[in-house]
């Protein structure tokens, strides 16, 4: 506080002195510790799937994960959520024990599976003791090598799906994230959040075992292990289970190319209480030279509790509840987008205090101080991010989808710390040009739609 | 779960010296003369400390004529204290490369900030700051009362299934009030809030005496205790206040309410049971009935109803709400906890179909 009131003029750090004489000032703390990411090794097997492995703390249990380059990425336009059906189906046994089995056993290694499919990978894996850590991963072994993919099983997790696609059409999220996927990825697969409610119910397990065995293999399995463990005994045993799978297909690779132009959608949603607001554009993605600083740039302006837009909406106009700014990223694209749930009265004037700080950003200088404190902010949150069993393997993950390599994790903080105020303000110039960005609006379009007059949005 | 046993016993036997270190969990517990329980719990896995704080206060007991309020007064403690302005907090905590939060529960409120361990002393000096005393302004109240309506907006008001069941399940198990209000609270409430009510509650409830402070994490305990003494000895200890009866009468017959949610396009059910008294073996009991009976695929209603009758979408969700909590603050833990479950119906299964399955897991088990 002091220090940028001191930039400021010299009048004004006179009657501030006065103001804040009597205030006592935080104490300053100690000196910094050294923080290095957790070494690791990465090993191939014949067969071209790969195994990282990564010890970490003294707990003693192991964080599984086998990350399958499998996702929406790979449905067909008529099967949406086919990668997804394929994945809970994973969960419903195998060749030689049930659900229940895989469940009971895994629950004994004080552990429980999960599987999920995103946009571009499919997730496996469990937190056990670090005892049972060979013996989970030959469970894992046997529930992708030989699951058992039953008709009775699929049509129970479909019905499952039906229920969720039927929800989904009433809840702001899901009606704000499939206007704005449609608007942002197009015809991309991307594109495409949801099935037909009539081409769902025709889904057979077919289809999912079908996907399934054309996109799980080898070629696009890691497999990652965190923790305390026995490293000889995890290696011969991800030897022993997966040296015999299949190589399967090589990773599929299809960026989406981000059209960036002005857009609008307003989706209606009579008698809504608030409006959901996503407004952004196609911006850098984690393989651009200027990604860290980027993202220094999203935390001063929306991505942190104390970042501007949300200082400005919500601590200081009350609009809403949790705003916040992010960049979707895919590989070789990113998305910033600012989103927030604002009471429906003051939707314009919301958009129009996210645009006065894109602005403000662009044309002034942050000072100094403002910006080491978020340089602060985001260094130490690299550091909370590497602190857990599953925060390593998510950032030893997150490079290895985007292909970059481990300089990116070695220099990020120096990168962080190299940004410059000047830098920022051009970021937002080059980047965030309000005249192309995206607007996606659930809300209840009568009361809403006038109040976007005049703010160039449409 | 027989079957499970037998497992677990099997491989208990083949991995006795077993060459990983058994699970050591450092603490130590005391009491500053001002009241403060303290709790340190050492371990230097990462650089970093969490430095926490909970007042024992929930929003059971917040007043009658202001529901809401025990939460609406979370959000107070960021909007200014002695030395802190508005915002200020929240900046220092991030600006040394840390994240903070708070949440409001039944019998306590908590605040904790995680940090890089070498600004310890930093969060300390703020958590006693704010425990000495609030400065608020009707400008900070009003925008936040304009905060909390947004969230009760978002989490309840303009969801499909919104505060279902958390909320509606104690309202409509409870007869007690205490046990019984609307814990996010009515918005006319929320909005009757003054500045006279945010300076009681906070000397009633705010004091070192109603308080326990935690650190976790890489520090030295030295150091940490004479941080600890040096800001938060000096607060003055507050007269404690008196507990409500809370009690709630026995309940001898099932109670069924039906709640039309006009957002929500497909029925959905919970279920609750009254929870034995904090503290009590009934208590921890109750903890591992939740584990076999309704947490993970491996659970007997997830087999029950999910895999053999067909009855899909069950998410449970046990409450076995805040033990460590209770454990340190054992002289004021309130018992009357429920436990449940919910469910998203799907199309053509009828609640006879699911509560005849429900009966049936009980029965067999």
């Amino acid at each position: 506080m002091f220090k940028r009131i001191l930039s400021v003029t010299l009048t004004v750090f006179v009657l501030a002195a006065s103001l804040y004489a009597q205030k006592e000032q935080p104490p300053v703390g100690g000196t910094p510790k050294d923080f290095k990411v957790p070494a690791y090794k990465t090993v191939t097997l014949k067969n071209g799937m790969k195994l990282t492995l990564i010890p970490y703390g003294t707990t003693p249990k192991a964080t599984i994960r086998i990350i399958v380059r499998s996702g929406s990425l790979n449905e067909q336009p008529d099967q949406v959520w086919i990668s997804d059906l394929a994945a809970d189906m994973l969960l419903e046994g195998t060749k030689n024990k049930s659900a229940q089995e895989v469940a009971e056993e895994t629950a004994s290694y004080g552990g429980g599976f999960f599987a999920s499919a995103a946009t571009d990978q499919t997730q496996l894996g469990a937190d056990v003791l670090s005892e049972f850590a060979p013996a989970l991963i030959k469970l894992l072994g046997e529930v992708l090598l030989s699951p058992s993919f039953n008709e009775k099983d699929f049509e129970r997790i479909k019905g499952n799906y039906l229920t969720n696609l039927s929800v989904s059409q009433t809840s702001p999220d899901a009606m704000a994230d499939k206007e704005l996927y449609k608007q942002v990825y197009g015809n991309h697969p991307y594109g495409i959040t949801e099935p037909t409610m009539e081409a769902l119910k025709g889904y057979t397990v077919d289809m999912a075992k079908k996907f399934f065995e054309s996109n799980f293999g080898a070629k696009r399995s890691h497999l990652y292990v965190s923790g305390v463990f026995d490293e000889k005994a995890v290696i011969k045993s991800v030897e022993e289970v997966f040296g015999s799978w299949k190589e399967g297909a090589d990773v599929y690779l299809n960026p989406a190319k981000l059209d960036k132009s002005k857009k609008f959608a307003l989706v209606d949603r009579p008698g809504s209480k608030q409006s959901k607001i996503v407004y952004g554009t196609p911006v850098v993605d984690p393989t651009a030279p200027d990604y860290v600083s980027f993202m220094i740039m999203n935390s001063l302006l929306g991505g942190s509790f104390g970042s501007r837009i949300t200082s400005n909406i919500r601590e200081n106009k009350g609009y809403t509840y949790s705003p916040g700014s992010g960049v979707m990223t895919r590989y070789r694209s990113g998305f910033w987008y600012e989103e927030a749930d604002v009471t429906s009265s003051v939707t314009g004037a919301a958009l129009k205090e996210i645009q006065f700080e894109i602005n403000r950003l662009a044309n002034e200088v942050p000072s100094d101080e403002e910006l080491d404190g978020i340089k602060n902010y985001e260094a130490g949150i690299f550091v909370l991010r590497n602190s857990s069993r599953p925060g390593v393997i998510g950032q030893i993950g997150f490079i290895n989808f985007h292909g970059l390599s481990d300089e990116y994790i070695k220099t990020y903080v120096k990168k962080i710390y190299d940004t410059k105020p000047a830098e920022v303000s051009a970021l937002v110039k080059k980047y965030l040009p309000l005249d192309k960005f995206t607007l996606v609006i659930v809300g209840d379009k009568k009361d809403v739609e006038p109040q976007l007059e005049g703010l160039g949005v449409k | 779960m027989n079957r499970a046993i037998k497992i677990l016993m099997l491989f208990v036997f083949v991995v006795t010296g077993s060459v990983f270190a058994q699970l050591k969990v450092d603490y130590e517990y005391y009491k500053l003369d001002n009241g403060l329980k303290v709790v340190l719990s050492q371990n230097k896995t990462a650089p970093v400390v969490t430095v926490a704080v909970y007042y024992n206060i929930g929003f059971r007991i917040e007043p009658k004529d202001r529901t809401g309020f025990a939460h609406l007064f979370e959000h107070m403690m960021f909007q200014g204290s002695k030395n802190l302005g508005k915002m200020e907090f929240i900046k220092l905590v991030q600006s040394n490369g840390g994240i903070l939060n708070g949440s409001t529960r039944f019998d306590f409120t908590n605040y904790f900030a995680v940090v890089p361990s070498h600004k310890l002393e930093t969060i300390l000096w703020a958590e006693a700051d704010r425990m000495t005393g609030l400065d608020i302004t009707q400008e900070n109240l009003t925008n936040q009362q304009g905060v909390v309506t947004n969230e009760v907006k978002v989490n309840v008001l303009n969801q499909p299934y919104g505060g279902f069941p958390w909320l509606d399940l104690p309202q409509a198990a409870n007869e007690n009030w205490y046990n019984a209000h609307n814990f996010y609270g009515d918005l006319k409430d929320l909005d009757a809030a003054t500045l006279a009510d945010v300076k009681d509650f906070f000397s009633k409830y705010y004091i070192p005496n109603n308080a326990a402070l935690v650190v976790t994490g890489d520090f030295e305990k030295e150091d940490a205790k004479t941080f600890i003494k040096k800001y938060f000895g000096k607060i003055p200890a507050g007269k404690m206040q008196p507990v409500p009866d809370i009690s709630e009468p026995r309940q001898e017959k099932e109670k069924i309410t039906v709640k039309v949610d006009s957002l929500a396009n497909k029925p959905a059910i919970a279920f609750g049971y009254k929870m034995p008294a904090v503290g009590t073996p009934e208590y921890f009991a109750m903890g591992v009935i939740d584990q076999v009976a309704l947490q993970g695929q491996d659970s007997k209603l997830y087999r029950n109803l999910s895999l053999k009758k067909d009855i899909i979408q069950v998410f449970t969700e046990g409450s076995i709400p805040d033990l460590a909590i209770c454990l340190i603050t054992t002289d004021q833990c309130y018992g009357i906890f429920i436990f449940f479950m919910k469910t998203i119906l799907p199309p053509k299964r009828s609640w006879h179909r699911l509560t005849k399955c429900l009966k049936d897991s009980q029965k067999n088990h």
